[in-house]
C-alpha cells in the first residue's frame, strides 16, 4: 500500500512538473490562433516597432487580454513577431498591478498606443474603417473596461508556491479516496486521469503566484 | 391552408431536430483494461478499429491527459478571472466541479483471460465521464456480457459484439 501511494506521488509530481513548465502567458490566455484574409499579409509587412515593443513589455498582462479579444489577432500576430516565448515569460512574472484605478490608467495610455500605432503603419490605414476599429481600438477599449481583471492580479498577488502545493496535495488526497473504488488493476489509470486535472489546477495556481 | 403550411413547417422542424439529435457524436473514449496481463495485443486494436468505424474515436493515455488537462485549466482559469480565491480548494472543486464539460468517456474494460489464452466469457465494463467529477464520483455499476460461439467465433466478432454491447448499454456520453 505504501510503495503504491509513493509511486502515485512521484508519478503525479512529476506530470505536474512537466505540464507547469510548459506553460507560458500564450498558453494561458488561448489566442484566436486564425488569422483571416487580408491580415496575414499586412502582418508581414509590419516592422518591429521599439516603442511600442517597450510599452508592451511593460504592460504584458494587459496585452495578452488584447490577444484573448477576437479583434487582437492582428495585434497577436505583430507580438508575436517582436517578443520570445521566453521574454513574454518573464515579463510575466515581473508585471504587477496595484489597484483599479492603476489598471484602467494602463488601459487608457494604451488606447492612445493603439490610436499612434494605427498611424504608424499605413498598411493598416487601408483596411475599412470599421474593420481598423473592430480590430485595435475597440478590443482595447472593451479591455479597459473590464474590470474584473484588475481584481484578478490583485488577488493573485496573495497566492503563494505553498499554497499551490497544498491545494495540489488536496486535489490528489481527494482523488487517491474517489480512485479507492475502481477496481485494483484500474488504480494507476484512475490516478493518471484523476491526477492530471489536479496537475492543471495546480499549474494555474503556480502561474498565478506573483513574486 | 396557412394553418396547414404552419403544421407542416412545424413537423419539418421537429423532424430536423430529432435527426440533429440522433447525429450527435459520441464523447472520444479513453480504454481503461483492469487487467492487462495475457491480454493479446491485437485485441487492443481491434477494439480501436471497431470504435473507430463506428464514428467512435479512441483515445491514447497522453490525448485524455492533454483534454483533461486544458479543460481544467480553463476552468480553474475562469474561477480565478471571476475573483474566486485559488488557495482556497474547497471552492475552487466545486466551482470545477459544477462548471467543467465532458471531454471523453473513460471506458474501464474488464476481459479476463488466462495464462493458456483462453477468454473468460463474461466481460464487463463501466464508464465515466472525462475530467472525473471527484465531488460526485462514486462506485459505478458493472455492465456484463456473455461471449458465445454465436457472437465470439473470431477475435474481430467477439470485439464487435463487445463494442456494440457498450454502446447498447448506453454508458457512453455524447458530444
Amino acid at each position: 500500500m505504501f510503495k503504491k501511494i509513493m509511486f502515485t506521488g512521484v508519478l503525479l509530481i512529476s506530470i505536474s512538473a512537466l505540464k507547469a513548465k510548459s506553460i507560458a502567458p500564450f498558453n494561458t490566455i488561448a489566442p484566436v490562433t486564425v488569422l483571416k484574409n487580408t491580415n496575414e499579409d499586412i502582418v508581414s509587412k509590419l516592422v518591429a516597432d521599439d516603442n511600442f515593443r517597450n510599452y508592451y513589455t511593460n504592460n504584458v498582462v494587459f496585452a495578452n487580454k488584447i490577444i484573448e479579444n477576437k479583434a487582437g489577432s492582428l495585434f497577436y500576430k505583430y507580438i508575436q513577431n517582436t517578443i520570445s516565448a521566453e521574454e513574454q515569460v518573464d515579463l510575466f512574472t515581473k508585471m504587477k498591478v496595484n489597484s483599479k484605478e492603476e489598471f484602467n490608467a494602463i488601459g487608457v495610455n494604451l488606447k492612445k498606443e493603439a490610436v499612434a500605432f494605427l498611424n504608424k503603419f499605413p498598411e493598416l490605414k487601408q483596411m475599412p474603417e470599421k474593420t481598423q476599429k473592430e480590430t485595435l481600438i475597440n478590443a482595447f477599449g472593451k479591455i479597459s473596461t473590464d474590470k474584473s481583471i484588475a481584481v484578478e492580479f490583485v488577488k493573485a498577488k496573495y497566492i503563494t508556491y505553498e499554497q499551490c502545493f497544498w491545494i495540489w496535495m488536496a486535489c490528489n488526497g481527494l482523488c487517491a479516496l474517489s480512485c479507492t473504488y475502481e477496481p485494483p488493476g484500474n488504480y494507476g489509470d484512475c490516478m493518471f486521469t484523476c491526477g492530471t486535472a489536479c496537475a492543471a489546477s495546480y499549474g494555474l495556481c503556480w502561474f498565478l503566484v506573483a513574486e | 391552408m396557412k394553418y396547414f403550411f404552419l403544421f407542416f413547417l412545424s413537423l419539418c422542424l421537429i423532424g430536423f431536430k430529432q435527426t440533429a439529435t440522433n447525429q450527435q457524436r459520441y464523447l472520444p473514449v479513453f480504454i481503461s483494461l483492469t487487467d492487462t496481463s495475457n491480454l493479446p495485443p491485437e485485441l487492443l486494436v481491434n477494439l480501436k478499429a471497431v470504435f473507430g468505424s463506428k464514428k467512435i474515436k479512441t483515445l491514447t493515455k497522453k490525448e485524455s491527459a492533454d483534454l483533461i488537462y486544458n479543460e481544467i485549466y480553463k476552468v480553474s482559469e475562469d474561477y480565478a478571472r471571476s475573483g474566486g480565491n485559488m488557495a482556497d480548494y474547497d471552492k475552487l472543486k466545486y466551482y470545477q466541479s459544477a462548471n467543467m464539460r465532458n471531454v471523453g468517456n473513460n471506458l474501464v474494460l474488464s476481459i479476463k483471460i488466462d495464462s493458456d489464452g483462453f477468454i473468460n466469457d463474461t466481460v464487463k465494463w463501466y464508464s465515466y465521464t472525462l475530467p472525473m467529477d471527484v465531488v460526485k464520483f462514486s462506485r459505478q455499476k458493472w455492465r456484463h456480457m456473455l461471449l458465445d460461439s454465436t457472437n465470439a467465433k473470431t477475435m474481430l466478432q467477439m470485439t464487435q459484439s463487445i463494442v456494440d454491447s457498450i454502446i447498447t448499454s448506453n454508458v457512453l456520453v455524447k458530444e
